[in-house]
């Protein structure tokens, strides 16, 4: 029953792809202006005349060398801190609609008629979101992280990007399983909306919040294994708990 | 057969909603067949189909799309939903559209395919809450026509509406409501040749009477 929830889902997604489009676009641009970043650092290090400059701007050679690989070191960051915090983002809003949604078409009260419990709504609903989002974002990431490798320049931080297991793991297991927290939460959020605007402020509020909080623990602890799996634990800890109050707080009536 | 009616805010729609077990009662309690109509969806699925003015489906998925999913909630299978559809379809002149969007339909055929997915379930009981609000006459007198037929085979039906001809020649019953049940009219056997202006009447008195 869950799996059949969560069909109808991807089914909408099949015949409107532009949410999927716009997700994958965002994501694109930022591997595409963090790659791009990247090579021109590397072509920096790689060209003795701007090494030479940059080492009379800054004084020394060490000062130049520092300031280069800070530079690699910063966008690498940036583009893990930005990839965890966009593909939550996402997450929540497209969330923080469905149950709102089927306010809006009118189908809530078939949907609350049929013989189906609040927790198998609120997980089918879940999974229904997270799957396809997931999907977009480890191809993506994961192509991109992949494409850093070629790039010298990020050798020096393996604990960055995928040379190291614990980028994979944050990856594939703490991103997905923080987003099944954001994904349950709004899904919570959707269902007590009655309005696009109101539900959009309340996803937007959680998902700040949510944001800081994971995109900090996961790419504060890429290096580490052991730290993700512990992230991940945390985050389907925050799932249970999350769906467990969910599901009380989703109501088969209407009137409230 | 009975119908429910009375001015707008009088409670029509929400007597409607707690049979539907969608609405609990502020006091009291309210029961289907036996079973308090809140428990139904788990401890009697499909005793009760309902039918609202907004007819509730996924625009961007087709009709037969739609019948699937929601049968399939119910544990019904495609291959069990199609086999349904043609006696189903045939009078509603659905049939053409079953494989265009939802959100490609008429107000009517939506509404036509909302009652067409209760009907797969063969409830004992069907709700009706304004099933013809925005329809045209045409498409208004198909819904009705199909109502009535299943009240001729057993089924109990409900049927609340603002819509007072409607009301007269097919309910065997229409009870006046402004808040509280304010008067029972009785047409059974008398559908054909209603007296003029009876529930006009009734609905008027009672929309007067402030409780």
């Amino acid at each position: 029953m869950i799996l059949h929830i969560a069909r109808r889902e991807w089914l909408e997604v099949a015949r409107h792809p532009g949410i999927l489009a716009i997700c994958a676009g965002l994501l694109g641009l930022i591997a595409v202006i963090c790659l791009g970043a990247l090579a021109l650092l590397q072509a920096l290090l790689a060209d003795p005349l701007h090494v030479q400059t940059l080492t009379a701007v800054l004084g020394s050679p060490e000062s130049a060398e520092a300031f280069l690989g800070g530079a690699v070191q910063a966008t690498l960051t940036a583009w893990d801190f930005l990839i965890f915090s966009q593909y939550l983002g996402f997450v929540g809003v497209m969330a923080g609609h469905t149950l709102l949604h089927d306010r809006q078409v009118g189908t809530l009260p078939f949907l609350l008629l049929a013989p189906v419990r609040r927790h198998t709504l609120l997980l089918g609903k879940v999974l229904g979101v997270l799957v396809p989002l997931t999907a977009v974002y480890v191809v993506l990431c994961g192509v991109g992280g992949l494409l850093t490798l070629p790039l010298t320049v990020t050798a020096a931080y393996p604990e960055l990007g995928p040379r190291s297991l614990g980028w994979w793991a944050a990856l594939l297991v703490s991103g997905p399983s923080w987003a099944a927290f954001v994904a349950t939460t709004c899904a919570v959020v959707s269902s007590l909306a009655r309005d696009v605007r109101m539900a959009q402020q309340a996803v937007w509020f959680v998902v700040f919040f949510v944001q800081l909080i994971v995109a900090f623990l996961i790419t504060g602890a890429l290096g580490s294994v052991g730290a993700q799996v512990g992230a991940a634990g945390l985050g389907l800890l925050a799932t249970v708990i999350a769906q467990i109050v969910g599901a009380g707080v989703l109501s088969r009536d209407l009137g409230r | 057969m009975l119908g429910l009616i009375g001015p707008n805010g009088g409670g029509k729609s929400t007597v409607l909603l707690m049979l539907a077990g969608l609405v609990t009662p502020s006091a009291g309690t309210v029961t289907v067949g036996g079973t308090p109509a809140h428990e139904l969806a788990l401890a009697a699925a499909g005793t009760v189909g309902l039918i609202t003015a907004e007819p509730g489906l996924y625009p961007a998925l087709t009709v037969r799309e739609n019948l699937h999913w929601f049968a399939g909630l119910y544990g019904r299978a495609p291959a069990e939903v199609d086999a349904a559809l043609p006696t189903l379809v045939a009078d509603l002149e659905l049939a053409p559209h079953l494989d265009r969007r939802a959100s490609a339909l008429s107000s009517g055929q939506r509404q036509k395919a909302s009652l067409v997915r209760a009907l797969l379930l063969d409830p004992a009981v069907l709700l009706f809450d304004e099933p013809t609000a925005n329809l045209d006459p045409l498409s208004a007198h198909a819904i009705h026509q199909a109502i009535r037929q299943r009240a001729d085979a057993g089924t109990t039906v409900v049927l609340c509406t603002h819509d007072l001809h409607a009301a007269e020649h097919v309910c065997d019953r229409v009870a006046v409501m402004n808040r509280t049940l304010r008067s029972i009219e009785t047409f059974d056997g008398v559908r054909s040749a209603p007296v003029p202006g009876r529930l006009h009447a009734r609905l008027a008195d009672a929309t007067r009477e402030q409780p």
